[in-house]
């Protein structure tokens, strides 16, 4: 019987850490147990589709994408055997060879060496290789057979290959590398049962030779590639395709100088345009049930400041973010649907040109599109790109993507402001507004980028070169699995930071308590219970209870705050109510919601929470005044500064650590805040001097 | 301050714990070294 422990003492280097897992294992009959849990590591070059194999072993979802560099990071999921057994599963960053040039690389490297301080050395591998590419893909397979580690090989994108003329003969390819392989199409889920019956049967193996580590690091990479051409020589051959396929039909049109950008802004429009329609149900769904949970709320707990906290502050403030998740749902449901039908990369190649024209590199465009649901994986993506200058601006002007927490603020004030008319009876204004918020942030991201490039981060652009998948028909099980993937950052969101942060505001606006303010109205409410009955009765103390509420309020910590920043942004259209709510969307962007949510004392019973927040936006007027406190051009200065403005704390400690540099950090918060004040002044000035309001 | 204002703000008092550690605890997951500039590429063929 072969244990992992045995395995791993022939092998050289790692005796200090065999040393130390030796004392663990423990092994019994009818199978390798251990105390200590077995792990199997994922190894390949970028954009194999290793993670989506790691998800289809795992269950695990995470975010996948035919491009390079998405892994960047170490990712562990758990599997189960067909014995019950749980084991960890290494996801490890892409690599293609096993002498690093990167830091990735390195990581890769050492986990594979044992020399990695917090992971053990695997038990077995599985290296997942690109099948349309095997000469390559093999150059680090070959290094990872020859160290001696139990391998299973899994060609991946086995449908792609066969499509493109490939002919490969598994089992050849078995014989010759002396390790299992095994075929898998990982976006379909297809043959993972296969593949986990191989990765347990080499894990169970009672008898194995032990294989001894042959690698030689000094190796010249021609000599290596003249063994793999040999090896493809009996099992590859290819089969001459057809020569004009549909997909090229279609690509002249798609990725047509006009007719591709054309098609390009019809897709984007009807995205935008189905996010305002189609989501309108579900939310009032999520409407009701925030409404059912704060009526439950009411009826359980005594009147005073603890039913307030529940009902104002958490039901409130998360019931009022909650109640956005269905258009989340459908914006990347149309991302995903777009990726998996192949036309993502021909908007990819239509912008690219727009991209050259600033002085972007190609690569910009995952972490740009990355950036759109949340700017911190948008920045790591970045790390794809070689030159430092292009990786610099690419990271300065990913934060100005419109990420997932700014959808809720438009459609909230679009809703609220932008009356629901059709232009030309094809798109609603209330689409074409949120389009042009996204084209405002595009616009603005490659301005500014072409800005950075031809003053302090000047270079030359470098060429990009991909290739484009053909069409297919979407998988829905895939795309539904990766707006999943996406979405549920935001529901995360929801449910901790939203969550904790709407306990602190409901505090910051509800305290210190004013003892005269709340002696004023229970005389009040004394008097007015003395004169009214019944209905009548009720509606004088729900108006008194809102005007207590709005007393408070002012002389509340969170009042004083938003006075304090009043002056700065009045000149926007901006009253010291939404000056809270801007401080608060530092800690998350879609707290401004929870704020107004609270501010405004939403009713979570009656109508919707949407509904009752749209409503209570347009009905607001200033305590001092009288006047409206939101107006149409107010809406769209608001909404152009959440557009513009860096108002995201993870994405300044991400933005730190790339760049190494507190004054990049602090240059881009400064230049997007530059942006977005004076953005947001022009148009709320200049709205006022045209006559709007 | 009756028994459910003292829990109420007990929560906030815990709300406030949490989101401290939850900043603390928040990966970056970034790399502050001058190799991050330097991604893998395919040994070449000579």
């Amino acid at each position: 019987m072969r244990s992992a422990f045995l395995s791993k003492k022939t092998r050289k280097g790692t005796a200090k850490i065999l040393a130390a897992n030796a004392g663990d294992s423990i092994a019994i009959e009818g199978g390798m147990k251990t105390n200590k849990k077995r792990e199997i590591a994922l190894v390949g070059n970028p954009n194999t589709g290793k993670t989506t194999i790691f998800n289809a072993l795992t269950g695990l979802r995470h975010s996948t994408a035919n491009y390079p560099g998405v892994t960047v990071e170490k990712r562990v999921g758990q599997m189960t055997l067909s014995s019950g057994e749980e084991i960890a599963v290494l996801d490890l960053p892409g690599a293609y060879s096993l002498i690093p040039r990167s830091l990735d690389e390195e990581v890769v490297q050492n986990v594979l060496f044992g020399k990695q301080k917090d992971t053990p050395l695997p038990d077995l591998v599985v290296v997942v290789i690109d099948a349309n590419n095997l000469e390559r893909n093999l150059y680090l397979a070959t290094q990872v057979i020859e160290l001696g580690l139990p391998v299973v090989l899994t060609l991946n994108m086995w449908d792609m290959a066969k499509e493109n003329g490939a002919e490969i003969d598994l089992e050849q390819l078995s014989a010759q590398l002396k390790v299992p392989c095994v075929f898998t199409v990982g976006m379909r889920r297809e043959n993972i049962r296969k593949l986990k019956e191989v990765i347990e049967q080499e894990l169970n193996k009672t008898v194995a030779a032990e294989k001894e580590n042959t690698f030689q690091p000094d190796l010249a990479p021609e000599v290596r590639y003249q063994r793999i051409e040999a090896v493809l020589g009996k099992v590859l051959r290819w089969v001459p395709k057809k020569e004009f396929t549909g997909s090229e039909k279609l690509d002249k049109v798609l990725t047509h100088r006009f007719w591709g950008i054309l098609t390009f802004l019809g897709v984007m429009a009807f995205i935008f345009q189905s996010i305002f329609s189609w989501a309108q149900i579900p939310m009032e769904w999520i409407s009701h049930g925030v409404e059912y949970a704060a009526h439950g709320a009411k009826e359980l707990l005594p009147a005073g400041a603890l039913q307030s906290l529940v009902v104002d502050g958490v039901i409130g403030g998360v019931g009022n973010v909650v109640v956005f998740l269905p258009q989340i749902f459908l914006l990347f449901f149309f991302i995903a649907f777009f990726e998996d039908t192949g036309y993502m990369a021909r908007a990819v190649f239509v912008l690219d040109r727009i991209m050259k024209a600033v002085g972007l590199n190609g690569k910009a465009f995952l972490p740009l599109l990355s950036s759109f649901a949340c700017t911190v994986p948008g920045v790591l993506a970045t790390r794809t790109i070689e030159d430092r200058n292009d990786r610099l601006a690419t990271i300065l002007v990913a934060p100005l993507m419109s990420c997932s927490a700014r959808l809720p603020i438009y459609t909230l004030l679009i809703a609220a402001f932008i009356p629901n008319i059709m232009l030309l009876n094809v798109l609603s204004l209330q689409g074409f507004t949120l389009l042009g918020m996204y084209g405002l942030s595009i616009g603005a991201g490659l301005g500014m980028a072409a800005l950075f490039r031809k003053t302090f981060l000047k270079g030359n652009r470098m060429p990009f070169v991909f290739e484009l998948p053909p069409y297919r028909f979407p998988h829905f099980k895939t795309i539904l699995a990766t707006m999943w993937d996406r979405s549920k950052e935001f529901i995360y969101r929801a449910g901790s930071i939203i969550f904790l942060f709407s306990i602190i505001l409901w505090f910051l606006m509800s305290y210190p308590k004013d003892p005269s303010v709340e002696k004023k109205f229970y005389d009040e409410r004394q008097q007015v219970a003395a004169v009214f009955q019944g209905e009548a009765l009720a509606e004088r103390l729900d108006i008194l209870e809102h005007e207590e509420k709005n007393q408070k309020l002012v002389s509340s910590y969170a009042g004083r705050l938003g006075k304090i920043i009043e002056p700065v942004i009045r000149p926007l259209g901006f009253n010291w109510e939404i000056g809270i709510g801007i401080i608060a969307s530092f800690a998350a962007r879609e707290l401004l919601i929870s704020t107004l949510a609270i501010v405004h004392h939403v009713r979570t019973e009656g109508e919707g929470s949407a509904t009752g927040l749209i409503h209570a936006l347009q009905q607001a007027k200033s305590l001092e005044t009288g006047q409206p406190l939101y107006t149409p051009l107010v809406g769209l200065s608001l909404m152009i500064f959440y557009v513009l403005a860096c108002q995201c704390f993870s994405t300044f400690a991400v933005v730190k650590r790339e760049t190494s540099s507190w004054g990049w950090m602090i240059f881009m918060i400064a230049y997007m805040t530059g942006l977005a004040w004076t953005s947001s002044f022009v148009v709320y000035q200049g709205g006022k001097l045209l006559g709007f309001e | 301050m009756d028994k459910g204002e003292m829990i109420a703000l007990g929560i906030v008092a815990l709300a406030v714990l949490l989101v401290i550690v939850y900043f603390i605890k928040q990966k970056g997951g970034g790399c502050c070294s001058k190799d991050c500039f330097k991604p893998g590429k395919p040994p070449e063929k000579k």
